[in-house]
């Protein structure tokens, strides 16, 4: 089993992003991150290892508004203008993080069968977001090919 | 004539990724039917005939696991194979799963051919051997 630091979340994330959305972003320390915009949409996923005495914790996952309708029309395939996809931001950030999820459970705890919630989404302003971020145990900061700020954080409540 | 196919998926960005999906494998589709979790799908498997499902496993309501269990249990809706597509990438979930009658996993994220690979070989090859996924 792996830990769930940050070299692999950082990696996972970044596949998911290229895979699912194609999108391109690099991890960046917080003094080079760019500055999340006012309004910010976080969506947290519950998870448990195999077993009933085993690790569990959340993983939440932050990104800017209005950046989250180019990931809804990426991850569909058509253009932000695309009258279907309007308002399909916030779930498309939070189906980024149900496959995250999903790989990084494959990635730590191998073949056995692990437990994974469904992806709740809220909308915060950046002080929200900051608060609650200090809850975490691991934590990437990534910026976007096209300067857009993503946050992943883990928050263990048991093990890892 | 085309193959009708009913995806099962809680998440609309999901349904629209599939749909996208489907339209660029080339196959010939005559209808594409959507459910949000397995009871809206059992509902609308009742009243339309469809060739293949494709379900995701983690649903509010009734999940993908549920969904199999009510459908392997109903003569008529028995016959009709399943696809599932998930996050979940745990291969002791998936060969639960083949245990259960499924007769394709595609985990997410999936590209598009791949995608169009399972399809087709399972809807090429209904009756026969359970679709593997390709490495």
């Amino acid at each position: 089993m792996k830990n769930l630091d940050s070299d692999v979340m950082t990696a996972t994330v970044l596949r998911v992003l290229e895979e699912a959305a194609f999108v391109f972003a690099e991890s960046v320390e917080e003094t080079e991150a760019p500055d999340f915009a006012d309004s910010i949409v976080v969506t947290d996923l519950s998870f448990a290892g195999p077993g009933t005495d085993t690790a569990r914790g959340r993983l939440i996952l932050a990104a800017n508004t209005d950046w989250t309708q180019e990931l809804a029309a990426n991850m569909m395939g058509t253009d932000p203008d695309d009258p279907d996809i309007q308002g399909k931001g916030p779930s498309s950030l939070g189906e980024l993080l149900n496959m995250i999820g999903g790989v990084l459970m494959g990635d730590i705890f191998g073949p056995v069968a692990t437990s994974l919630g469904i992806p709740r989404i809220r909308t915060l302003d950046a002080s929200e977001f900051a608060s609650l971020s200090r809850e975490d145990s691991s934590r990437v900061i990534l910026a976007t090919d096209e300067g857009h700020r993503i946050e992943l954080l883990s928050v263990l409540e048991e093990g890892l | 004539m085309g193959y009708r196919i009913l995806i099962v998926d809680d998440s609309e960005v999901v349904r629209k990724v599939v749909r996208k999906s489907i339209s660029m494998s080339g196959l010939s589709v005559a209808e594409i039917f959507e459910a949000g979790n397995g009871r809206e799908a059992l509902e609308l498997l009742r009243k339309e005939w469809v060739d293949i499902v494709l379900a995701d496993l983690n649903m509010p309501e009734m999940n993908g696991v549920e969904l199999i269990d009510q459908m392997s249990k109903d003569s008529l809706l028995v016959s009709i194979p399943v696809i599932i597509v998930s996050s979940e990438h745990s291969e002791q979930r998936i060969e639960e799963l083949r245990k259960r009658g499924i007769r394709a996993y595609i985990k997410k994220p999936f590209r598009p051919e791949k995608f169009r690979d399972v399809v087709s070989e399972v809807l090429g090859t209904m009756g026969e051997e359970v679709a593997s996924e390709k490495p």
